[in-house]
């Protein structure tokens, strides 16, 4: 059947200049047909992100609550006196952003179908549900759709007398051009800082300034086994060999730095945190916060194994770890690879870091500097 | 030589048939640069925003139109076409008619955001390059349906201009050089929506 459907794949690429503009519809029907027969624990095709945000919210009823409309999901119990802070992007990434949304953490998250920004109106309407007189701080990932979206959100709100402002994290190391660098892992690590500086009471500004120096300071990089799908679409995104691996592979499948022969895990970890430590100028003795996360398709075991890499080889850096997340955090459907990231920690930030927090995924309690998901 | 509320009614009103008309046609242009889903996208928008365009005042019924178009068609383009209708709503806040040269603000008004929004300048292949062309010809003494005409006549050569640019932003950048020799779908749409002003006059 694969065979089948690549060949077909490749005829409909190669001739779609050559054939009438009807031609190019029908083909493309029969691709996604051929396409469809990837097997998906879901039900109707576009309902599944509403439908996983349900499940969700019967998971966590005391938690968040779902608006079913714009699938955004807002925390229960809101805070009046405290910057509220929300975030969106494309769906694909769970339990990247409503795992999030509790104490201590987001606001609001506000999801997009699987990889696409949600719309200006979804996110509009989060910022209208949950800002206080202290304003909305929108922290999100540098893509172009968005930051367009949520840009032109924080237009209509600003006309309501909203006070909003935005932090856009950049911190995936496998493109060279900052600008263009793509947001990933550090957002969540930003969420969980900013989120604890907005519940302590701190005005929009320093919690802003907060936000962008965790960004600043964190960096993330991504391997490839496989690839992703979009459900929706029923394909796969790009291929590769048994033998290969994409490092610096982006959360929606975008082609990282170079395709490399498989190599051991341990050699992994030791390539991956290489590639962080150069680029964030880490020297002997300081001291960090890790997340390491499987992409999705990631066997447990492997995590584990891993994770046990990539701590093995800062203890030979003499880095100090001061606080880990292992797990899954922002993934890409069903990919099997694995992500590192790496924030360099000072004092505020670890106090930040430490500080309580109450949502489905991350519940910090006092002395525990694993979470594990 | 003014416009009132019912002139934009009108243009919406026509845009919108004009845009559902052209469905299958944008599409297409779109599945050879895009991902094929901005006809339909587009068309959404506008069949959503026929039902509430009650307004007796300008400012107040391109916000809504505006805030209708990104609530429906939640593409990039319909993002920044919303956004600059209730950006020119803004400018037309409160009132019943505007004369040639608050029309001329308005669009300038509406231009910023999309150049704001989307990053987007002259000749990078993109809706830009149909509206400044479009606004700068609204500021002759003529009639207002000869003003009108003259702006969709430089609308359209805008539209045409992009054939042969290569997009350097948005989702047809990917495409680089092979972008060049088709018509932005962007363009195109809203060389339709300028066009449908034209009838009502």
């Amino acid at each position: 059947m694969r065979t089948i459907k690549e060949a077909y794949l490749r005829f409909f690429i190669q001739s779609r200049d050559l054939l009438p503009d009807y031609f190019i519809t029908i083909n493309k029907a029969v691709v996604v047909l051929l396409y469809d027969m990837i097997k998906k624990i879901l039900n109707k095709p576009g309902e599944e992100v509403r439908e996983m945000l349900e499940g969700l919210v019967i998971a966590f009823p005391d938690l968040i609550e779902l608006d079913p409309k714009y699938n955004n999901v807002y925390r229960k119990n809101k805070k009046k006196d405290k910057v509220a802070i929300v975030t969106g992007g494309g769906s694909g990434h769970e339990p990247a952003y409503s795992g999030y949304v509790g104490y201590g953490m987001l606001d609001a998250a506000i999801a997009g179908a699987v990889f696409t920004s949600p719309s200006t109106m979804q996110i509009y309407q989060a910022m209208k549900t949950v800002t206080t007189e202290k304003g909305v701080l929108s922290i999100i990932m540098n893509y172009t759709g968005d930051k367009i979206n949520f840009k032109a959100a924080m237009k209509l709100a600003e006309d309501d007398g909203i006070k909003t402002d935005l932090v856009i994290s950049n911190d995936d190391v496998a493109l060279p051009d900052k600008e263009m660098r793509r947001g990933t892992t550090i957002t969540v690590l930003a969420h969980k800082i900013a989120g604890a500086a907005a519940e302590e009471g701190m005005e929009i500004n320093d919690v802003k300034k907060i936000a962008q120096e965790v960004i600043d300071n964190g960096r993330d990089i991504g391997v490839a086994l496989t690839p992703c799908s979009v459900p929706a679409a029923g394909k796969y995104s790009f291929e590769l060999k048994e033998d290969e691996i994409e490092f610096g592979i982006g959360i929606h499948g975008e082609p990282g730095v170079q395709r490399i022969k498989y190599i051991p895990s341990a050699q992994l970890a030791k390539m991956m945190v290489d590639k962080l430590m150069d680029d964030l100028k880490l020297k002997k003795g300081d001291e960090v916060i890790l997340v390491v996360q499987g992409t999705g398709g990631t066997p447990y075991m492997e995590k584990l194994v891993f994770y046990r890499d990539v701590m093995n080889y800062l203890k030979e850096l003499q880095l100090k770890v001061y606080a880990s997340w292992v797990g899954e955090f922002l993934t890409s459907i069903e990919m099997q690879g694995a992500r590192v990231a790496v924030l360099k920690a000072n004092e505020e930030i670890k106090r930040l870091f430490s500080a309580p927090a109450l949502t489905p995924v991350i519940k910090t309690m006092p002395m525990a500097s694993t979470v594990m998901s | 030589m003014s416009f009132n509320v019912e002139f934009f009614r009108c243009f919406l009103l026509n845009a919108s048939k004009e845009i559902q008309k052209s469905e299958s046609e944008l599409t297409d242009l779109d599945s050879k640069i895009g991902d094929s889903d901005f006809g339909i996208n587009i068309s959404r928008g506008f069949r959503a925003l026929e039902k509430d365009l009650k307004s007796e005042e300008i400012g107040k019924l391109l916000d809504e139109a505006g805030k209708t178009i990104m609530e429906e068609a939640s593409g990039t383009f319909g993002t920044l076409l919303g956004s600059m209708l209730v950006a020119m709503g803004k400018a037309s806040r409160g009132k019943k008619e505007v004369d040639v040269q608050e029309m001329k603000k308005m669009f300038e008004e509406g231009i910023k955001v999309v150049e704001e929004l989307g990053g987007a300048k002259r000749g990078q292949k993109t809706f830009l390059d149909v509206l400044y062309p479009f606004t700068e010809k609204l500021n002759q003494k003529d009639s207002a349906k000869k003003v009108i005409e003259e702006a969709i006549k430089a609308a359209e050569e805008g539209m045409t201009s992009t054939k042969d640019m290569i997009a350097t932003v948005g989702r047809a950048s990917y495409y680089g050089e092979r972008s060049r020799g088709h018509l932005d779908p962007g363009a195109v749409a809203m060389y339709i929506i300028l066009k449908s002003m034209e009838k009502c006059i």
